[in-house]
């Protein structure tokens, strides 16, 4: 059942010399309650935007959000509603957490702000430490946030995104400054709490490996443009777009059937130089793939903007190579096709 | 699925600065041990404050005249005396109080004003906030002790009071520079973003959440402006603006030049009240950089650990 | 992907120690002096890549601040020696030992350094060319300025920079690029030892990978040593010739990379190649490691990790393991391994774990199959029952190196 809505996001930021930035462009996707979905995409692809767009702590350019397939409010009590429903964990635990104020402060503040009596308050407080394993409740929350570790500021950072009981929980590379050993606790405990409470999950991340673990489905963004959606193990095993591949031949001891040299970027005269400004040229073209420039594959047809391509079971690409009519008039000739996984 | 530890962290890092108040008492102690600067500081700071609180419990009169004219200090003047034979220990005694009251209530008032004006633009944002940055860059600019002397010329100043509320309305806009930069800076921390997230209302978050943890700032900023009013009420005084039958270290620096101490080469007249200004305006500095050390680790000067000769040997050796 | 086969630079060249540091200890000061570093003692040989392992807190980033004398108060180094050993042949030097002036001499001529954030070890306001000129000046000063300009142009092409950059500030660079310079900084005066504190923990993936096989390729061309810390272990068993996992300031395992890569032998590396999941493998429960590192501040007893180990045992809580050689029956299968490789049975001492599972008197029915260490990760052994969470492969992964690019 779609929780949150997200319809056309598209997210502006001006730019002290020539045309705006747009850091997301007409992004539409769904969160579904009780399911994850990963947000996957390097820095500057738009995923962190993305999340501060549905936590309302900037205003989009355009676009629309649902809650529950109603409208959004922008301010005031209807801003307050949506709040409560759709919370969010930030990715650097030493930061999120105020360091003036003890756990206790961090869960009570949520509570009180929507109307829990004072009656009650510490036991209810006490529960949700509980619930994200910080036991015994009673000795941590009196705690400061400089005395405890990074894995455990992340949980009290969890708790404090479920004191208003929501419905959405924004999670923004949750364990990306977390210690290897810990990563996977907290992301065992986000998914058990999605399944106790029928949580809708967004999880953003640049990990392709915890991504395809943890999530239903998979979104690949790339330059403020999802090139890539569908069913996780589909996306991984079977990755469509040439920047979806590109990511997983990048990961450090992946044996992945790609060979590097094939997709190693494409070096100018000047080196990566040219790479870099044929980027931030991307980021401001509004016509055509925003990956031609570093894509092996790339075709005249790519000037022009890449069409959404159902490869089924769910499974979407942005890419011309996809297109069968393509296909047909190239004569399949470079033409990545789905790889299957290497080895079992 | 595992159970955390139960244990609280091991290996906590060092505190930050901005803690919750137990914790600070706990940490004050440690503080000054930590920091011989600030302790030296307040042990400045401390000895003035008693001396204008109970000084003039062991004085008479220090405007008494007497027969004694610019006498050298000996054992019944410890200071000597005045052009009048007033009775320069007593006059610097009794004169600690006002400065001191002029130094920490116009420094007090100056700081509030900065934290209107500098986090409440910041917070507020848009044209009010270019528009009192504005304001704020153009008070820092002008020259305050032109202004203070041309302000204080036309008003006539029976008490301190007209003399701290120039002080303090000229003497906020460096603090506020300051402050307003933290402000902004800090406004997208993610423990303010979480805040707005969560719900909460904007007053709150600046009050509850901001503010605390600008505190050293706000102190550093208070002992600064504190350090600033007790100079420039000295200048004053010694300019002869202000009610000169006040009784200040720079009104005594006034009268001795006036009466032409200098150059009888009276200095017990204006050497004490002189050194006076300058203690207190050292102690409360190194209060301030005694802050700066005990909050910041890596500022504190270096004591090796442990005996080992070939450990000393080498920590000089790393440069 | 392998980044490259396991650097063969002859036998001799191998075992040749260009650095040795012994028993090194570091603590930092304070009311309650912290143990980051405890009796460390490394070897890195000549033209080799030694990768060091461990996450924060470990000591990995003290040990390396320690080998080159940059440690800060309060910050000690309380006992050790660090040799260094020059390719002319010449007496070791101690580098402990070294006066201020040689000290300086000896600092980025022989050993340099490129930072974790060498985007920020880049002086914001002033040039490129400003910023090579000085380490010019500083060391060589009989270069002259065109010398020292078209050196820079070489270094920044060698990056893989565009050299008509030079006259640039380091902001009109992106992360990836700035890291290059530091690089190239860091191989200005090509020195025989390079040490890398998590170069490309703040870049981007694909970013990161470039900047490997840069790494990777300067190494075979210049031939220098490199010592790399990183809390990522797939990568380091990709890259590498040997790695050192540390944990809780000690080192709790040293081994050529590909055969950690294939079985590790002590619990903590087990964990952490668990706790990074395969990105292409099949589902499986994914598990980290419970707990939280030792405060460092205490005096541990026993095993550091003890606490957090799921094979703890008798020993583990009171005798603190000390880094041995793998003992039979790993160090059986090794030696049949390297009988069939053809010798090079100095290999087998390349292999040392400090856990009491390996200790032939403590445990006598040796390690559980999967410490059991496997070079060849070929496999034939019968899948854990014990350390099932773990989730070992019980296929046994393939050979590492047979994948090239």
């Amino acid at each position: 059942m779609s929780v949150l809505q997200v319809q056309d996001l598209t997210v502006d930021f001006a730019q002290r010399r020539g045309p705006k930035f747009r850091a997301v462009d007409h992004v539409s996707f769904e969160l579904v309650a009780g399911e994850t979905l990963a947000l996957v995409g390097e820095s500057g692809s738009g995923k962190s935007t993305i999340a501060r767009a549905l936590a309302r702590l900037l205003r989009p350019t355009g676009g629309e959000l649902l809650l529950h397939g109603r409208p959004v409010g922008h301010r005031g009590r209807k801003l307050r509603d949506y709040r409560r429903e759709v919370q969010m964990v930030f990715q650097d635990p030493f930061a999120s957490l105020n360091p003036a104020y003890t756990v206790g402060h961090h869960l009570r503040r949520p509570l009180r702000i929507y109307g829990h009596p004072r009656k009650g308050l510490e036991e209810v407080v006490e529960a949700l430490l509980t619930s994200v394993n910080m036991v015994p409740a009673t000795s941590f929350v009196s705690k400061f946030p400089h005395e405890l570790s990074g894995g455990q500021r992340q949980r009290v950072a969890i708790a404090r995104a479920l004191a208003t009981q929501p419905g959405v929980i924004l999670a923004d590379e949750p364990v990306s400054m977390l210690d290897v050993s810990i990563r996977l606790e907290i992301l065992n405990l986000l998914d058990g709490l999605k399944r106790d409470r029928d949580l809708a999950l967004l999880y953003i991340t640049h990990d392709l490996a915890t991504a395809r673990y943890f999530s239903t489905q998979i979104m690949v963004m790339y330059r403020g443009e999802i090139v890539e959606r569908g069913p996780a193990d589909s996306v991984i095993l079977r990755p469509a777009h040439p920047y979806t591949q590109l990511l997983e031949a990048s990961v450090p001891g992946e044996r992945t059937p790609h060979r590097l040299d094939e997709l190693a970027p494409v070096r100018g005269a000047g080196g990566t130089n040219v790479i870099l400004a044929a980027e931030r040229a991307e980021a401001t073209a509004a016509t055509g793939c925003r990956f031609r420039r570093r894509c092996p594959h790339a075709m005249d047809v790519c000037s022009t903007h890449p069409v959404e391509q159902d490869l089924g079971d769910g499974h979407l690409v942005r890419c011309w190579l996809h297109d069968p009519k393509v296909r047909e008039k190239s004569g399949d000739r470079a033409a990545p096709q789905q790889s299957a996984p290497s080895g079992a | 699925m595992t159970t955390t530890a139960i244990a609280p962290a091991a290996g906590a890092t060092e505190p930050r600065p901005g803690r919750g108040l137990s914790a600070r008492l706990h940490g004050a102690a440690g503080a000054l041990r930590r920091s011989p600067r600030m302790l030296v500081g307040l042990i400045i700071l401390l000895f003035f404050v008693l001396l204008a609180v109970f000084g003039p419990l062991f004085i008479h009169n220090p405007n008494a005249l007497g027969t004694e004219v610019l006498g050298r200090p000996s054992a019944k003047y410890w200071l000597g005396t005045t052009q009048e034979g007033q009775n320069v220990l007593y006059q610097v005694i009794a004169a600690t109080g006002p400065t001191l009251e002029v130094g920490f209530v116009a420094g007090g008032i100056s700081t509030v004003l900065s934290l209107l004006i500098g986090v409440g633009g910041a917070f507020i944002g848009g044209i009010s906030d270019e528009a009192l940055n504005l304001f704020t860059n153009v008070i820092l600019v002008i020259p305050v002790m032109p202004l203070v002397i041309v302000i204080s010329a036309y008003v006539q100043a029976k008490s301190l009071l007209p003399t701290i509320i120039i002080i303090a309305f000229t003497g906020w806009a460096g603090t506020a520079r300051v402050l307003r930069a933290l402000a902004l800076s800090m406004r997208s921390r993610d423990y303010i973003l979480a805040a707005r997230v969560s719900g909460e209302r904007p007053w709150r978050i600046v009050v509850v959440e901001l503010l605390p943890n600008m505190t050293a700032f706000i102190v550093s900023g208070f002992i600064f402006t504190v350090i600033f009013a007790i100079l420039t009420q000295a200048g004053l005084a010694f300019l002869g603006l202000g009610n000169t039958n006040l009784l200040s270290w720079g009104n005594m620096l006034y009268w001795a030049q006036a009466d032409q101490a200098l150059t009888s080469g009276a200095w017990w007249w204006f050497a004490p009240p002189g050194l006076c200004i300058a203690l207190l305006g050292t102690g409360l500095s190194l209060v301030n950089f005694g802050l700066d050390e005990v909050l910041n680790p890596r500022l504190r000067s270096v004591r090796p650990v442990g005996g080992r000769t070939k450990a000393r040997r080498q920590a000089a050796g790393s440069p | 992907m392998r980044v490259q086969p396991a650097a063969q630079t002859g036998a001799e060249g191998r075992n040749d120690a260009v650095l040795r540091a012994s028993h090194i200890s570091v603590e930092y000061g304070g009311t309650v002096p912290t143990r980051a570093v405890r009796d460390v003692s490394i070897e890195l040989h000549r033209g080799e890549m030694l990768g060091i392992a461990g996450e924060s807190g470990c000591g990995k980033s003290t040990l390396a601040y320690a080998l080159t004398r940059l440690l800060r108060p309060p910050a000690v180094m309380t006992e050790g020696q660090v040799l260094f050993c020059g390719r002319d042949g010449a007496a070791p030097i101690d580098i402990m030992q070294l006066e201020p002036e040689a000290l300086r001499r000896f600092r980025w001529t022989v050993v340099s350094m490129v930072f974790q954030s060498a985007m920020n070890s880049l002086n914001p306001v002033i040039s490129l060319r400003r910023q090579f000129s000085d380490i010019f000046e500083a060391h060589v000063p009989e270069m002259d300025r065109e010398a020292r300009d078209r050196r820079s142009r070489e270094l920044l092409e060698m990056v893989g920079i565009d050299p008509s950059r030079l006259g640039g500030f380091p902001h009109e660079l992106s992360g990836g690029m700035r890291q290059r310079v530091g690089i190239a900084m860091a191989l200005a005066l090509q020195p025989e030892i390079v040490i890398m504190d998590e170069p490309t923990t703040a870049l981007d993936v694909v970013v990161q990978r470039e900047i490997l096989l840069e790494i990777a390729r300067l190494r075979r061309e210049l031939g220098f040593s490199v010592i790399f810390i990183t809390h990522d272990l797939p990568m380091l068993v990709d890259l590498s010739d040997r790695l050192a996992v540390m944990y809780a300031g000690e080192i709790v395992e040293r081994a050529p990379a590909e055969w950690v890569g294939g079985r590790p032998a002590h619990p903590y590396t087990l964990g952490l190649q668990a706790a990074c999941p395969d990105l292409l493998g099949e589902r499986r429960a994914l598990q980290g490691i419970p707990g939280s590192p030792p405060d460092l501040r205490q005096r541990l007893r026993g095993c550091a990790f003890a606490p957090r180990c799921q094979y703890v045992f008798g020993p583990c809580a009171d005798i603190h393991p000390v880094l041995s050689p793998l003992a039979p029956p790993a160090a059986a299968v090794i030696e049949s391994v390297l009988d069939r490789d053809g010798g090079k049975t100095s290999k087998l001492n390349d292999w040392a774990v400090a856990c009491h599972l390996h200790d032939r008197t403590a445990n006598p029915a040796g390690p559980p199959d999967e410490l059991a260490g496997d070079p060849l990760g070929t496999g034939g052994l019968v899948p854990p029952a014990v350390g099932a969470g773990l989730g070992v492969d019980p296929t046994g992964r393939p050979a590492r190196g047979q994948d090239q690019l």
